[in-house]
């Protein structure tokens, strides 16, 4: 019931201040052809933003609380002021005290200045636009309440300001979303002329089998592939990004790309996400010093090796390539070989399957096998095929025709390209 | 102080899907023959199947050791059965001993998901569902285990009439003839092997009729 009215309260909120003052500023700064920069800068340094934060992120954690109880129990609570409740107004009260210290302290500034115009913050407008009335503190404490009104630098990369939320959700027993990986076997290894990528063809969501036959060999540059392991929408960015960088390279350098480009390129994105970024790989090629192989784990380390595997599958793989391996295999040799290693993690490990892809780089030119070994065919089909009756009742029809939206205007100018 | 967890489970997923459907005279129980634990297999051949009775069958996935501990204490207790009352124990009568057994270790379960599939006194074929717990429920069709959740939609959809989608179900057991129970079973299991890890390598067939019993195996994919 509460977080029906909350939404309720929430919307009537935002429409007040969109409608009435928002709308109204951004048509004045429209008008008078100024810039105007909406990234609110509300706090000023002095204040004490700590005390302020960790108040609101204390209100919100309690109020998360309440829904996991049952009425009954937190209402008295509020109102015999004890317990979490009783933390609960005290966070409010500094949450309030804060914001309206914040907006007087505006108000000042404003009465000393004269005018707010070189303060460029939606707060400072809005003091200027309003006449100063209860409802408009209420409403000023409204934007201060929402969390981008908190000074903060923008930064890319992770935001973590979720994360103490999703311990405490994750301790009370809420199954945090999962992701899809890979759960594969990926391998390659180096032989007479260059090397020799492979990979088995199946992405898990969790038990799941979510694809049965997708591609796990990237493309990096003309003479240099890379496998990739773990989450698949890290290997597939983390891939796509340094092939575009590498392609930046050669166009700079006006030469081919070299493997170590690629491997430090991969590696110092890895390191710089501290492990958070999902992907072990397998990367592979030919350049002007010769063919390399190199494996890259998570956080950021790698190793140059002449066969390698990565992923769930990866000791069923090596088990095969440790026995059989030798220097100086001949093409087929090669290919032989990693089909085999990639065909004892298909069948021996359960995160990996279907169909064996495979890459053989050389200097000067490259083969991808997509598809090269399909060694788990469908079993039973049956001949006679099922039929689905669409037994679905229709209990009422109901036909509204959408109002036109659009207006054509004849003899308009022609789009520019 | 933070409440201490265990860092040891006895328990352990050994995986697998099972099935069963019943017919006007004939009953088919079917599980694969994949025993795994995390992302490995331990064997390709293992049989999820055990005959309770001679018109009896009981299908079992989850963790294998106690369906092993299980089936001894059924067994045992058929035996006690048959010579205090000097005749085999029927199904339905099983059916309940099964609960029974599964509510008596209520608060340290046997991790087991059973389908118990044969013929009841009438001749006609029976299916009963469980939880781990026992509770239980006598159906026209039922599947249990890892692919379940991919299998049940199919079989609701194909077997119409002893489906409880249609409220109440029309009938207590499906029109379909034997063989064609058969081949739903086989293409049940070809494509839960697709989409789920834990099923594969074989498929168990058992059919019960008035003849007896009869066992049969169909190969899936081994990845």
């Amino acid at each position: 019931m509460h977080a029906g009215r909350f939404l309720e309260y929430s919307l009537h909120t935002v429409q007040d201040l969109v409608h009435h003052k928002l709308l109204h500023l951004i048509e004045k700064q429209a008008n008078s052809g100024d810039r105007i920069d909406l990234q609110v800068r509300c706090l000023a340094p002095d204040l004490p933003k700590v005390p302020f934060a960790k108040a609101f992120e204390e209100a919100t954690e309690i109020i998360s609380f309440r829904f996991f109880v049952p009425p009954f129990v937190w209402q008295p609570m509020k109102f015999f002021g004890v317990g979490s409740e009783q933390r609960l107004k005290e966070a409010i009260r500094v949450v309030h005290d804060s914001a309206e210290k914040m907006v007087t302290d505006q108000r000042i500034e404003l009465s000393n200045a004269g005018s707010l115009d070189d303060r460029f913050d939606l707060l400072s407008r809005l003091i200027q636009i309003k006449n100063p009335d209860n409802q408009g503190e209420k409403g000023l404490c409204g934007i201060k309440m929402s969390k981008t009104a908190i000074e903060v630098p923008p930064k890319g990369g992770f935001s973590f300001d979720l994360c103490r939320r999703n311990e405490m959700l994750f301790k009370k027993g809420v199954q945090p979303p999962s992701y899809r990986k890979t759960g594969t076997t990926i391998v390659g290894l180096i032989f007479q002329d260059g090397v020799i990528l492979g990979a088995d063809t199946r992405a898990t969501e969790g038990p799941i089998v979510c694809d049965k036959n997708c591609e796990k060999i990237h493309y990096m540059a003309p003479n240099i592939y890379c496998c990739g392991a773990g989450t698949a929408a890290d290997t597939e960015a983390v891939t796509d990004m340094v092939s575009s960088q590498l392609q930046l390279h050669r166009y700079h350098t006006g030469r081919e790309s070299r493997v170590v480009t690629a491997l430090t390129l991969l590696k110092s994105h890895l390191f710089n996400y501290q492990g958070h970024v999902q992907a072990a790989l397998v990367l592979g090629g030919v350049d002007v010093t010769g063919p390399h192989l190199h494996t890259i784990y998570p956080h950021g380390s790698t190793d140059t090796l002449p066969f390698a595997t990565m992923g769930s599958g990866s000791l069923a793989a090596m088990a095969v390539f440790e026995s059989k391996y030798r220097e100086g295999l001949t093409k087929d040799e090669g290919i032989n070989l990693v089909c085999e290693a990639i065909c004892s993690g298909i069948f021996n490990d359960l995160g990996s399957g279907s169909n064996v892809d495979v890459c053989v780089i050389t200097k000067g030119q490259k083969e991808y096998l997509r598809n090269h070994k399909l060694p788990n065919p469908r079993t039973y089909v049956n001949p006679k095929g099922y039929s689905f009756s669409k037994k679905i009742e229709v209990l009422s029809t109901k036909v509204t025709p959408l109002k036109e939206r659009v207006e054509v205007i004849e003899g308009g100018e022609a789009m520019e390209e | 102080m933070t409440k201490q967890q265990a860092n040891w489970s006895p328990y352990d997923n050994n995986g697998g899907s099972c099935v069963a459907i019943a017919g006007a005279d004939y009953c088919v129980v079917a599980a694969d023959t994949r025993m795994s634990t995390g992302y490995s297999i331990l064997t390709r051949d293992y049989s999820k199947i055990c005959q309770l009775a001679d018109k009896c069958v009981m299908a079992s996935s989850g963790f294998q050791a106690d369906v092993k501990a299980l089936q001894k204490v059924l067994a045992s207790r058929h035996l006690i059965y048959q010579h205090q009352h000097n005749k085999q124990m029927s199904c339905p009568a099983m059916g309940q001993l099964l609960s029974n057994t599964l509510y008596y270790k209520r608060f340290f379960p046997y991790y087991s998901f059973n389908v118990l599939g044969g013929l009841d006194n009438e001749g006609k074929g029976c299916v009963f569902t469980y939880d781990a717990v026992g509770s239980y429920e006598r159906v026209g069709y039922s599947s249990q285990g890892s692919g379940s959740t991919l299998i049940m939609p199919f079989l609701d959809n194909q077997l119409k009439s002893p489906s409880p989608l249609l409220l109440p179900a029309q009938d207590a057991v499906t029109p379909l003839s034997e063989s064609e129970a058969v081949d739903l079973v086989k293409t049940v299991f070809a494509s839960a092997t697709e989409r789920d890890i834990y099923t594969g390598d074989k498929v168990e067939i058992v059919i019960i009729n008035a003849d007896g019993i009869h066992r049969d195996f169909m190969d899936v994919r081994k990845d």
